[in-house]
């Protein structure tokens, strides 16, 4: 006897289901990367071959266990245990915000997975889990900043080496006139002086690197508020030199969010610039310091009209050491700490030449999270 | 030992050295090196400077400092050896590199002094021996 038509329809869409289901999972299989589901709960409901294989376990195993328990239990490679989520996981975030997160986790043996949380949007809040190991690469990019920073250390080097070796250079040569020549108590007396000056200045150079070298580490980060920086930064200026205040004007932006920073290091930015800037100007006619938004960046920006850059000197003008001031006029360390500091805010800074004439030093840093307007008073 | 008047005298008037280096002591120990009667010794702060000054020359030899602001030494050297090809040059660096000091030869210059200079009479020994060999070659006999 023949099935109702409502039956066979059944029979069939079960069939399509089931064939579904299996791509699905064959899917999720073929996948190289651990990926799993879970539930609110952190349930895992379902799980690939590739975390089974990763956890030293079977999927079957894994369902319907927290992952971070199943973690604690077999202890293979990803961390979890002491009973609440890994340190830095994304699915609280993604489940909260109904968007996906990312976040880092790291496992007991030291591997570092980018864990990239996608809620599911539906009634059993689910959540798709996908890890991606990330170990070897985070090794090449650590790899490639040592070697750039021995790069710096040496161009760093070599402009220790220049600059003292000049008067070093003095030094050597007088002193050895003094000794092995005749030489009459005027020439005695200016050959000391030159002495004198040169070693004073080899003390000068050594007391600037110090101060580079202390400019690096230990961030004190907090929201910033840009405006306020260069407000003070503008209040230093007038203090140490009145002139080149009076020849600075300040435009500062609205609605600026703040920036995670460390407010002396980045009025010292703003400082560098702007000297920079005055002295670039033989008028020292007009300094501009300029701040904006920029999306999710805030952008600070201090312009001049003066020589502007010679287009050789624009790939080395961060450079520390590098100056095109005459001799003791500037060590040539202005710029390249202001560099590093931006540097070390997650920042840009970028120099140009104004087709108008004169140079433009525009620094970006990211902003914040948080309102817009919320690190302005 | 730095020379006497009794060595310029046996030749044809003192050696004429242009020293050229953005370094105010360095220009001063090299004037005091470089001594009257043997060497006359004029200084230039700028490569750009020290081209006019060879305008008006004439010089023997030229001691070139090659990290100068403007233009650098490696930059003027060819210029000097295409519009003074018997001036001998000296390159002088504080900051020496086996890589520059092959650009320099390779451009013509004669010597590669770095400095500080260890001995102030191997420096002069090495001008005096370039500046003659430009002398002998525009004044034979």
């Amino acid at each position: 006897m023949n099935r109702k038509p409502e039956e066979k329809l059944d029979d069939e869409t079960m069939v399509l289901v089931s064939v579904a289901k299996r791509q699905w999972e064959r899917t999720f299989d073929a996948i190289s990367e651990p990926l799993m589901i879970v539930d609110e709960q952190y349930v895992i409901q379902r799980a690939n071959l590739a975390l089974a294989d990763e956890l030293g376990s079977a999927i079957q195993r894994l369902v319907g266990n927290r992952c971070f328990e199943v973690r604690a239990a077999s202890a293979r490679r990803l961390v979890g245990g002491g009973g609440a989520p890994c340190a830095g996981c994304p699915v609280g975030q993604a489940q909260t915000a109904g968007v996906a997160a990312e976040g880092e986790v790291r496992s007991v043996d030291g591997r570092t997975y980018k864990l990239r949380a996608f809620p599911l949007l539906d009634q059993q809040a689910l959540t798709v889990c996908h890890y991606h190991d990330v170990t070897d690469e985070r090794a090449m990019t650590r790899e490639l900043a040592s070697a750039e920073r021995l790069a710096a250390i040496g161009r760093l080097a070599g402009g220790v080496a220049h600059e003292i070796n000049n008067p070093l250079g003095g030094i050597l040569a007088f002193a050895q006139i003094l000794q092995r020549e005749e030489v009459s108590a005027q020439e005695r007396r200016e050959y000391l002086a030159e002495i004198e000056r040169s070693a004073l200045r080899c003390k000068a150079i050594v007391e600037a690197l110090l101060r580079f070298s202390r400019q690096a580490p230990r961030l004190d980060r907090r929201p910033v508020s840009i405006n306020d920086v260069v407000r003070d930064a503008a209040r230093s200026l007038a203090a140490r030199d009145p002139q080149g205040a009076a020849q600075s004007r300040v435009e500062l932006g609205e609605g600026l969010p703040p920036v995670m920073g460390d407010a002396v290091q980045l009025q010292q930015v703003v400082m560098n610039l702007v000297a920079n800037a005055l002295d670039s100007d033989a008028h020292r006619a007009d300094v501009r310091i300029q701040t904006a938004a920029d999306g999710p960046h805030v952008r600070l920006r201090v312009v001049d009209r003066g020589e502007g850059i010679d287009d050789e000197h624009l790939a080395r003008l961060f450079d520390p050491f590098f100056t095109t001031k005459e001799e003791g006029k500037g060590a040539g360390l202005g710029l390249a700490v202001a560099y590093a500091i931006v540097q070390d805010h997650g920042g840009k800074i970028v120099a140009r030449n104004r087709t108008g004439g004169g140079a433009e030093f525009t620094v970006t840093l990211p902003a914040a999270g948080g309102p817009a307007g919320a690190g302005e008073r | 030992m730095i020379a006497d008047g009794r060595e310029a005298a046996a030749g044809a008037g003192p050696l004429r050295v242009l020293v050229v280096d953005d370094e105010d002591v360095m220009r001063k120990a090299w004037t005091r090196i470089l001594r009257p009667p043997e060497f006359e010794v004029r200084a230039a702060a700028r490569a750009e400077q020290a081209l006019a000054e060879l305008e008006r020359g004439p010089f023997d030899a030229v001691v070139l400092d090659i990290v100068m602001p403007g233009m650098s030494g490696l930059d003027a050297l060819p210029m000097i050896k295409l519009r003074w090809p018997g001036v001998e040059v000296l390159m002088t660096t504080a900051h020496a590199g086996l890589d520059a000091a092959a650009q320099a030869v390779g451009l013509g210059a004669c010597a590669f002094i770095t400095k500080p200079f260890e001995s102030i009479d191997a420096v002069a020994e090495a001008v005096r021996a370039a500046a003659r060999r430009a002398v002998l070659r525009a004044r034979p006999g």
